[in-house]
């Protein structure tokens, strides 16, 4: 556990080398409850111990500028998952869509290109796929944080797992 | 460029969306690395606006001038001609081909508007303005305007937002102005301040314009073309181009000199101050049209870039002709009267000898074959024109009503000064540089730089006017002369 949370600091360090700045938080759950620390940005955390010991233990991310995600919370089955993958692979998106560990699924589209656009332009896009597939709209904005991949989720336990991607 | 995300955008149809994805995707155009750059320019301007070659590259380098670092190069341009000639058409097909953020046209504006709303604007243009006419377009701004078109606007106003408590201060920098009238009048000051030039109507352009539009009307490919909504190539790659950039003009000192014991720049006139500047601003937006082609350097924190020969020739190609139109101080429809007249002295001989005319007449002009040769639709628009060329002094006119109560007849009225802003043939300036390009501060400044040059050259469609007419109307002379066998087919739209 130790190796994946170190793993995990590594990781967000890059991203943001990469992307930019973002912002981390920790979820948790009392008594069946959604709570979250406060979001903290990898470059701030970065640059002292108890920050990178607080990297190590983040299982929430805010959506990267160059990223889509496509969150499906209703209407959720395989099938549906798959009709919407088939579709993003028919535009040529590259893609990695995971069960979140919860009840749905994420789909997050990857695209260098987004980097380029305002944010204002950004959500427009991001809002444009996502209510073509009918998925949840709150995901447009770029402050809104998700479940960090390939770690159990806060309130299930469950890894999120990869569970198809871009052809 | 990723096609998925292309794809997407497209699919949005959200018009901001794919105007960022536009400006993201920018490139130069490959065409602005050729050396014949002002020939694809010149064959895009002609896909909107035929003929006129030289008066929509004109017009085009004009608004160039509006994006050189200095603002004291920003230059001005007035299309002068009758309605209905193209002068809209002209400013409409220029302003296709810059970047839309960059320039307004308007058909009004208000002189606070102009002083306070248009500071992001590089290039402002107005439909029409008639500053002689009562009641004329647009006739209240033309001070502004003219301001603006030299030195800029300095203002102090009361301040509506502070219930006119406090004063807000706006400067605006000389900006490039470009708009059409219909008035033959000379305003001194505004032709200075503006290159003047003349949108003309012929025969022949009515032919290509129609010819066109019933081409078009039957083309599916023509609306296919339309409705794809693609940027100018022309536009995009300016708006990619340095603006910071300022050019120099290496051999310019060079000009100064005399070519077959003339000067280039006729030092004995006093608006030559002012031509001077306008000719190297427009040499300097031409090598700002070009600068993916010229010599550049860094020097202390700014980027030079240095104009060729082609670059000063090329804006004399383009503008000499108007520059001396200017100069004579007689609009271009004055100017074809006038010209008709000096040739045809002591031609109409014959039919004056024949009306009865005194032997000191004889060589005089008559009105109504003036008339007829250069197409004048009414009696009344030559009367006025004549008028016109004689508070100039340019011409005196003779009528007996006991000879002949409809003739009349004028004559030029002899200036032997030479007129012209820029006396030197262009073929000389050329020899003058080519030698210079040998020498050795020329190699000192371009080095290896490879240096191309490229000279416009454009038929002048505008000699279609001297053709003999084919047709004329007895009614339009007021000539008791006959005219066999004449239909009317044709008539000039005249404003007055």
């Amino acid at each position: 556990m130790e190796r994946m949370t170190t793993e995990v600091a590594s990781r967000l360090v890059k991203l943001s080398t990469k992307y930019g700045d973002f912002k981390v938080a920790k979820g948790y759950s009392v008594d069946e409850e959604r709570k979250f620390t406060k979001r903290k940005h990898v470059s701030e955390l970065w640059s002292s111990d108890k920050g990178i010991d607080f990297l190590n233990k983040a299982n929430c991310r805010q959506i990267l500028p160059c990223e889509i995600i496509l969150d499906m919370d209703d209407n959720i089955s395989e099938e549906r998952l798959n009709i919407i993958c088939d579709n993003l692979d028919e535009y040529g998106f590259s893609y990695k869509a995971y069960a979140t560990g919860s009840k749905g699924y994420h789909i997050h589209i990857f695209e260098d290109e987004l980097i380029k656009y305002s944010e204002k332009i950004r959500q427009r896009i991001r809002h444009y796929i996502i209510s073509k597939h009918k998925c949840d709209g709150h995901m447009a904005s770029g402050n809104v944080i998700i479940a960090l991949e390939d770690m159990p989720h806060f309130k299930t336990g469950k890894v999120k797992t990869l569970v198809r991607q871009s052809r | 460029m990723n096609e998925a995300l292309k794809k997407l955008i497209y699919d949005m149809d959200d018009p901001d969306v794919i105007d960022e994805y536009k400006k993201i995707n920018a490139k130069i155009d490959e065409r602005f690395f050729d050396p014949l750059l002002l020939k694809h320019i010149h064959d895009e301007l002609d896909k909107r606006h035929k003929l006129d070659h030289r008066e929509k590259l004109g017009v085009f380098i004009v608004a160039a001038s509006g994006y050189l670092r200095d603002a004291r190069d920003h230059c001005s341009s007035a299309s002068k001609g009758n309605s209905s000639s193209g002068k809209d058409n002209l400013l409409d097909t220029v302003l296709a081909h810059y970047p839309k953020d960059d320039w307004i046209k308007v058909t009004r504006a208000t002189t606070a508007t102009l002083e306070d709303d248009v500071q992001t604007k590089k290039i402002v243009a107005f439909s029409e303005i008639n500053k002689n006419r009562e009641f004329g377009a647009n006739a209240e701004i033309v001070e502004t305007f003219k301001q603006l078109a030299e030195g800029g606007t300095s203002t102090l106003k009361k301040d509506a937002k502070t219930g006119f408590k406090t004063a807000i201060r706006t400067e605006q920098k000389q900006k490039t102005l470009l708009y059409g009238t219909t008035e033959t009048e000379s305003d001194e000051e505004l032709e200075t301040r503006y290159v003047i030039i003349p949108v003309k109507g012929y025969r022949e352009k009515n032919r290509v314009v129609v010819t066109d539009v019933l081409k078009k009307a039957s083309d599916e490919s023509f609306y296919l073309e339309k409705n794809k909504h693609e940027d100018s190539w022309i536009a995009t790659s300016i708006s990619l181009l340095d603006q910071e950039i300022q050019v120099i003009i290496p051999f310019s000192e060079i000009l100064g000199e005399k070519v077959g014991g003339k000067e280039i720049f006729d030092t004995s006139k006093d608006r030559v101050k002012r031509d001077v500047k306008r000719i190297m601003s427009l040499t300097r937006a031409n090598a700002w049209l070009h600068q993916k082609q010229r010599k550049n350097k860094f020097v202390n924190s700014m980027q030079f870039i240095y104009a060729e020969p082609s670059d000063f020739l090329n804006a004399l190609r383009i503008f000499a002709d108007f520059i001396n139109l200017t100069y004579s101080g007689v609009d271009h429809r004055l100017q074809r009267l006038l010209e008709y007249a000096e040739k045809n002295v002591g031609k109409h001989e014959q039919e004056i000898k024949a009306l009865g005319f005194q032997e000191r007449y004889h060589g005089w002009i008559l009105r109504h074959e003036a008339q007829k040769a250069l197409k004048i639709g009414s009696v009344k628009t030559i009367k006025t024109w004549i008028q016109k060329l004689k508070d100039l002094n340019k011409v005196e006119s003779h009528y007996d009503r006991y000879l002949s109560q409809k003739t009349v007849l004028f004559r030029p009225i002899n200036q032997p000064f030479n007129n012209l802003a820029l006396p030197v043939n262009i073929d000389e300036i050329d020899r003058l540089l080519q030698v210079w390009l040998g020498s050795d501060s020329a190699k000192e400044i371009y080095g290896e730089h490879k240096i191309t040059p490229y000279s416009v050259d454009f038929e002048d469609y505008a000699q279609e006017i001297d053709e003999e007419p084919s047709t004329f109307s007895q009614e339009n002379t007021g000539s008791e002369l006959p005219c066999e066998n004449l239909v009317v087919e044709e008539e000039f739209v005249t404003d007055d």
